[in-house]
């Protein structure tokens, strides 16, 4: 992952918010949507992605679920309710977080 | 393009040959690799053992042999496995210890309401029966398991971890032996009772951790 520290914190995020907006998706789709959406600029490895999907399946945030496509076994993760309600919490921490942090790269500086 | 069937056994026996036997894992990382297999081929014009070996480079950290002193040192697997496996187990641990220790708390309560004489005898009988209650309920959830015929990251968590506590009831049973010398001291132990009370805890894990399993299990066959 590009400047994996910066992102490390926000991969639960970005997993949830894709999968919001996807359905379902399977673990190398995630991969490819991320890149394709920050074109080729954030890579997530492997490494990564698998211990977060399971991190949130255990949480309770996602389910699983297996179908079999091109002679082999894929698992699919989608939100549970539970999920869809931390995935809007997240969001906003998120939001905040990028609205702070920007402030303090680029403070816009007033005169009272 | 999509990989044929004997290009997906190649993938299949390289994870068979790293140890990732698990399906909840394997199935993933096969198709992950697959998926990676089949679009290198199409993007690049590469053949199939070339891209295999790229992806194979890139899973190597993943599938690297591991184990972790959480888990029991005689045990490893892919780092991948362990690592779910220790994420896992330090839950139990945490959820074990806070238990143990109100229940501890309890007993100290009531050592001092009743006559210790028979509080110790009480709590000996409780301890050791549950402790072969317990290597009782893990030999027939092992067996349970066997018979699905399928591993998963939950059946390498009970079985490294049955092998431990197994052991443990047996060795610490106070039916068998008094290994901290406190039924014999005639005195409350704060310290033994809560060694007793988290194996008597982490007992009630067994099932859970069979259930996951069974879920494994039972999605892939669904």
């Amino acid at each position: 992952m590009a400047n994996s520290k910066l992102y490390k914190g926000s991969l639960n995020t970005i997993i949830l918010k894709l999968l919001d907006e996807g359905g379902r998706m399977y673990g190398y789709e995630i991969t490819q949507k991320v890149k394709e959406i920050t074109r080729g600029e954030l890579k997530i490895t492997e490494g990564a992605l698998y211990p977060a999907l399971h991190k949130l399946e255990a949480e309770g945030l996602l389910v699983v679920e297996v179908a079999k496509v091109d002679n082999r076994l894929r698992k699919y993760y989608k939100l549970t309710e539970q999920g869809v309600k931390e995935k809007t919490n997240r969001l906003v921490e998120l939001e905040d977080f990028i609205r702070n942090m920007e402030q303090l790269v680029n403070p816009k500086w007033t005169i009272n | 393009m999509k990989l044929e069937q004997n290009q997906l056994d190649v993938i299949e026996n390289y994870l068979n040959w790293k140890e990732l036997v698990q399906v909840d894992l394997k199935n993933e990382v096969l198709d992950h690799m697959a998926n990676s297999i089949e679009d290198r081929m199409e993007e690049d014009g590469v053949s199939f053992s070339m891209a295999f070996k790229d992806v194979v480079l890139v899973w190597e950290k993943e599938l690297s042999n591991n184990s972790s002193p959480l888990i029991g040192l005689l045990f490893s697997g892919p780092k991948m496995l362990i690592y779910k496996c220790v994420k896992e187990l330090k839950q139990i641990y945490y959820r074990t210890a806070v238990i143990a220790f109100l229940i501890t708390i309890l007993f100290t309560v009531l050592s001092r309401k009743f006559d210790i004489t028979l509080f110790l005898e009480f709590s000996r009988n409780l301890f050791g029966y549950t402790y072969f209650l317990a290597i009782g309920i893990i030999v027939i959830l092992h067996f349970a398991i066997r018979r699905t015929k399928t591993k998963s990251s939950f059946s390498y968590l009970f079985k490294t971890q049955a092998v431990g506590f197994g052991f443990f009831y047996i060795i610490h049973n106070p039916l068998l032996t008094d290994m901290f010398g406190v039924f014999k001291s005639g005195e409350y132990d704060f310290v033994a009772f809560l060694a007793y009370s988290i194996m008597l805890v982490f007992s009630f894990s067994f099932f859970p951790l069979y259930k996951a399993h069974l879920k494994v299990f039972n999605t892939i066959n669904a």
